[in-house]
């Protein structure tokens, strides 16, 4: 694995090109990031992303037949992500989870800039002491772009009320795609807490396993790095 | 094991609209009890009061599982106590695996947590007697499961947790011909396991209660008993519906119980 550590002089763009298939683990602790990532033809590329009191910048350009998984766990953060899918065939897997107790700005934006491009967008967070978290996930597809595929699910759960956001956003120009978006704000589901108390989970368990599958539950995390976060969460 | 319901009458939180009226039902160790009747008549708000649902409020009456009252028990107290409600539209929670989920679970009514590997094997035991597919343990809880996957995870729920009295609240709906009888047989081998452990039948139609044959049952209309008899009543409310005249089996009663 190419394991990236940011240092805190690292205020510029730092650019990546991908030749080969790579595992990327961007730690951020405190310090601001600003990366472009390029991603050659046929390229599979797995992007790791924590950290926490951050602000976080990623431009990744994907060409033909490229794979991008990126799976992103961050506290106390903000970030900006744009995804240029400028390669026919090309698809992103994307999973951000955020954990926030203070204001929390997210802007992830892709753009299927060539046919046949497929992006599947999973936001969750977790606001907690009333932190405002504003997802804003707007995705692209200009006239051009033909059989392109854009879904994206968006969850904030707030541990207290809060004034949170989820702006979904499909912008699409072409008839012959497939596009879905869902959305949801609000505390625990009743039915989910009576549900697992109903098999003789204490109610506050029941929430540390929800919040865990929230957060984790779409990552896609080696057993090591589920234990550091599964750690970290319970801390919180 | 004994419960006893006595004189409960219940509404909605939101509406305060009555939905059990002066309900009273004794159920008594290794009994096998089936509660019939129309939709809406409050048999499935009845097992969630029983578990506790925050959705209702008991304004008359208590519910007393082996003498003690379960009012101000909360819902995960009244689990641990060994009360189970097998529901009639098992959820699904995304992320939540269900080996993750009923670890979770069994640990919280053990002293000692349970070894992973003795966890693991219960798990397997149970879904090969099921014939649920064995990749279903590491899948999130009900996520993509068909609705007899569904009822199949909640009686392997029921098998890993053991408890000593059952609500199974329309098992059959959504069961094939087949799967409703794997399923019977896995909770009558657990019966004869535990043979002190009673169970209480909610059901629209008397085919499951050919397998799991029933000591009392019970028509249930507007929040209350109206009717009582034996297995031979619901198969006359198979063939006529629920029509409660005296030329039915049974005995017509005003809330309480009498076998014919």
């Amino acid at each position: 694995m190419n394991k990236i550590k940011v240092d805190s002089k690292a205020k510029s763009k730092k650019k990546l090109r991908i030749t080969k298939k790579e595992d990327i683990e961007l730690c951020l602790r405190g310090h601001d990031a600003n990366y472009q990532i390029f991603v050659e033809d046929g390229i599979e590329c797995n992007l790791w992303i924590t950290g926490h009191d951050s602000n976080l910048s990623i431009e990744i350009i994907e060409n033909k037949n490229s794979y991008v998984l990126v799976s992103s766990f961050l506290e106390n953060s903000s970030s900006h992500f744009s995804i240029q899918l400028d390669g026919e065939n090309s698809i992103l897997d994307f999973s951000y989870s955020i954990l926030s107790q203070k204001e929390s700005l997210n802007e992830i934006k892709v753009f299927h800039n060539a046919s046949n491009t497929k992006s599947k967008v999973v936001c969750n967070g977790l606001s907690d002491q009333k932190a405002p978290i504003t997802l804003d996930v707007n995705e692209y597809i200009p006239k051009s772009s033909k059989n392109c595929s854009c879904n994206q699910d968006s969850k904030i759960l707030e541990l207290e009320s809060s004034t949170s956001e989820i702006h979904p956003n499909l912008y699409i120009e072409n008839y012959e795609v497939e596009a879905s978006h869902s959305a949801y704000i609000g505390p625990f589901k009743k039915e989910d807490i009576f549900y697992l108390e109903s098999r003789g989970i204490p109610e506050e368990d029941a929430k540390v396993l929800l919040v865990k599958s929230l957060l984790l539950g779409k990552l896609k995390l080696t057993e090591s790095q589920k234990s550091e976060l599964i750690e970290r969460i319970e801390k919180r | 094991m004994s419960l006893v319901i006595q004189d409960l009458s219940v509404i909605t939180k939101n509406n305060e609209k009555e939905i059990l009226k002066n309900f009273s039902l004794t159920i008594e160790s290794g009994e096998i009890h089936a509660i019939m009747g129309p939709n809406g008549t409050g048999k499935s708000t009845l097992s969630k009061v029983m578990m506790g649902s925050s959705d209702y409020q008991v304004i008359k009456g208590d519910i007393l599982y082996n003498d003690t009252s379960i009012l101000p028990l909360t819902v995960d107290e009244r689990s641990r106590l060994g009360i189970f409600l097998a529901m009639q539209s098992p959820i699904s929670i995304e992320g939540v695996t269900n080996s993750e989920f009923l670890r979770t679970a069994l640990n919280a009514r053990r002293k000692e947590n349970i070894g992973i590997y003795q966890f693991m094997k219960e798990m397997e035991t149970g879904m090969q007697d099921l014939k649920m597919d064995s990749s279903m343990m590491h899948r999130s809880i009900n996520e993509n499961f068909s609705g007899g996957e569904r009822k199949k995870n909640e009686i392997l729920q029921l098998k890993i947790l053991k408890p000593q009295f059952i609500i199974l609240d329309e098992l059959d709906s959504g069961l094939d011909v087949d799967s409703l009888k794997i399923v019977c047989e896995n909770i009558l081998d657990y019966k004869k396991e535990n043979p002190e452990c009673a169970i209480l039948i909610i059901t629209h139609y008397s085919k499951i209660l050919d397998y799991l044959i029933p000591n009392y049952v019970h028509i249930m209309k507007e929040g209350e008993i109206k009717k009582t008899g034996s297995l031979s009543l619901a198969k006359e409310i198979e063939k006529n519906g629920y029509v409660l005249e005296n030329t039915m089996s049974g005995n017509t009663v005003n809330g309480l119980i009498h076998d014919e």
